[in-house]
């Protein structure tokens, strides 16, 4: 077990979190006003298929029967059907998810490349003109919505000098990274925002600590201490900082696939609400709940490996 | 000298209640405070006197200015594209819906929240386990996605909106709370209170309390951007108030075709939402800095 001892028990507190996201993600459609079958059916309804659909369901079952119901066909793959598209939501969720992973990829690349040095500077040069000024930038960052500034860096990127496309995905790997880049982009600078803070905090710390008093009174210079020390410590906190505010970049993923128009589960989510399907509604909801949990997940086993304190 | 900074058990440290009202004694608390109180009211009261500074209806339509520049045509920040409505009395009376959004709906989950967290972290236990469990199941949901969601099932309104944040925004504070009153439970007032035979109830309310409280202040700020964030993102999906009634964020997403050939249309709403950002932003600081524990 040795380095990896610590991942059961995560784990096993993980159940209940993911069972609980079950329950509300299962009670969402009970908040429907009206019949959720003439809701779930739409214009498609008819005697027939919402008989069908309430025996499906168990809608005459008591409520408890009803989730059992949903957490079993949860449990072989099924999320329902979309009565917009016509077709199972999983099919549908996993045709439409390439986009939204590499944003969320991409977006978390540059998030990182912008917050890391720029929350160790604001740190190392703590209350000076460059803190300040890192420091009061982002507190504008964080009041701008995102898909605001997304219009912006269209308007002066996209329109002004032409570099980048308005919207759209593109077709090959090449083109995926440059037509990303605005939307990654937004996205990093409120999430930049974010790790910004809690780098700075961090990095603060680190310096204060005795290890690093160690090090000056031994002698050895700015830069290895530095980068022996204090980076190695700020890429730790940026692992689990990440970790804790996955959420906050979803959501921001989310809008952002919008404004760009990238086709995602983002767009796919929106559009939903749009046209009443709920059931995919239901189904994104779920899946970026369980992802945001597993990310948590990840981020803790990772945090345990890069640490040698954690073992003891 | 040396001597008494080593013997620190009996140098009195100052009251919270001390420390506030020595910090309030200098002229200025706190600047990013007043910078920011003083925005905020600014702005606020603009909304709220619209109907004195702007003659022009927010749903009237110019048909002969469609799309006008600012400082042209009588309109001080210009017309919409294709309307013609006047962009100064649509940002001023859309700032109403935007800013009720961000006091309104944080009173209330601070309110919920910070009660749930008082009796989380006071009775320990079950009780705290069961509670806990439940924020941090709400945690796995980005919160945009769980108040999409539930506005996906309720159906688009104003009245709606206000619902799912109140329903999904009071975890935060639970555990903030909860985390400050760990710590405080665990002080000496409290354990003398409890000798004394006080109630919970009066020991949470009247000891616990005070003491906590700046912490969800401080948080409640930052939760109003989010809120306001939040409020005008759902207007631009669409799926906020239903038009013609302005609000900052539809008002970018009915811009943003525009924006190559009139580009205030979106610009101009979208730097009212940073100011207003900024504004609860600095109050956040400011109270940050008042409410520290002085040394």
């Amino acid at each position: 077990m040795g380095r990896f001892g610590f991942v059961i028990p995560r784990l096993i507190q993980l159940v209940p979190v993911a069972i609980g996201i079950t329950i509300i993600t299962f009670f969402l459609i009970h908040l429907i006003p009206g019949d959720p079958v003439v809701a779930l059916l739409g214009n498609h309804y008819s005697d027939a298929s919402a008989h069908a659909l309430r025996a499906a369901l168990g809608l005459d079952k008591p409520l408890w029967n009803q989730y059992l119901i949903f957490l079993g066909n949860l449990l072989h793959g099924d999320l329902g059907n979309s009565i917009y598209y016509e077709e199972p939501v999983r099919d549908l969720i996993f045709s439409r998810i390439e986009p939204t992973v590499w944003l969320v990829v991409y977006a978390a690349a540059l998030s990182a490349i912008i917050s890391v040095p720029l929350g160790m500077l604001a740190a190392l040069k703590r209350d000076s003109v460059i803190d300040q000024a890192i420091r009061g930038f982002f507190l504008v960052a964080l009041a701008m919505p995102a898909f605001w500034v997304g219009i912006i860096l269209v308007l002066i990127f996209s329109i002004h000098f032409s570099i980048f496309p308005v919207s759209g995905f593109g077709d090959t790997i090449p083109s995926h990274i440059e037509d990303l880049f605005l939307p990654a982009l937004t996205i990093a600078l409120s999430f930049g925002a974010v790790l910004i803070r809690s780098l700075r905090n961090s990095t603060l710390s680190v310096l204060r600590a005795d290890y690093v008093d160690t090090a000056r009174a031994k002698g050895l210079p700015n830069r290895v201490i530095l980068g022996r020390h204090v980076l190695r410590n700020a890429l730790l906190s940026t692992v689990t900082i990440f970790g804790v505010n996955i959420a906050f970049l979803m959501g921001a993923t989310v809008i952002v696939e919008n404004v760009f128009a990238l086709g995602g589960i983002g767009q796919l989510l929106v559009s939903a609400i749009q046209q009443r399907d709920y059931a995919v509604v239901q189904g994104i909801t779920l899946l970026i709940a369980f992802f945001v949990i597993v990310i948590n997940l990840l981020t803790d086993v990772a945090y345990g490996l890069l640490d040698p304190r954690v073992q003891q | 000298m040396a001597y008494e900074a080593l013997d620190s058990g009996s140098v009195p440290l100052p009251s919270t209640a001390e420390q506030v009202t020595r910090r309030r004694k200098r002229l200025i608390p706190s600047w990013p405070l007043v910078i920011g109180g003083v925005l905020l009211l600014v702005i606020a009261a603009a909304c709220l006197a619209a109907p004195w500074l702007t003659s022009y209806d927010p749903s009237y339509q110019d048909i002969n200015n469609p799309g006008a520049a600012p400082f042209s045509a009588g309109h001080l920040l210009g017309t919409d594209a294709p309307f013609g409505r006047d962009m100064l009395s649509r940002i001023l009376y859309g700032g109403r819906i935007d800013i009720l959004i961000g006091l309104g709906a944080t009173s209330v989950t601070v309110i919920v929240g910070t009660t749930v967290g008082l009796i989380a972290g006071y009775f320990g236990g079950k009780i705290d386990g069961i509670l806990m469990r439940i924020v941090d199941i709400f945690f796995a949901f980005p919160f945009l996605v769980l108040v999409l969601a539930i506005i996906a099932m309720l159906g688009p309104s104003l009245l709606n909106m206000f619902i799912a944040i109140w329903a999904v925004g009071w975890v935060s504070y639970a555990r903030i709370i909860r985390g400050e009153t760990l710590v405080v439970k665990k002080q000496e007032f409290i354990l003398a209170a409890r000798t004394l035979g006080y109630t919970h109830r009066r020991i949470i309310i009247r000891h616990i309390l005070p003491s906590v409280i700046s912490a969800a202040l401080v948080f409640s700020m930052a939760d109003a951007v989010g809120n306001i964030l939040l409020g005008a993102a759902l207007g631009y999906l669409g799926l906020g108030v239903p038009p013609p009634t302005p609000e900052w964020g539809s008002m970018i997403a009915d811009g943003q075709t525009y924006m190559v050939t009139q580009w205030w249309v979106p610009t101009l709403p979208g730097i009212a939402i940073v100011l207003v950002g900024i504004s609860f932003s600095l109050i956040g600081d400011g109270l940050a800095d008042i409410l520290r524990p002085q040394g």
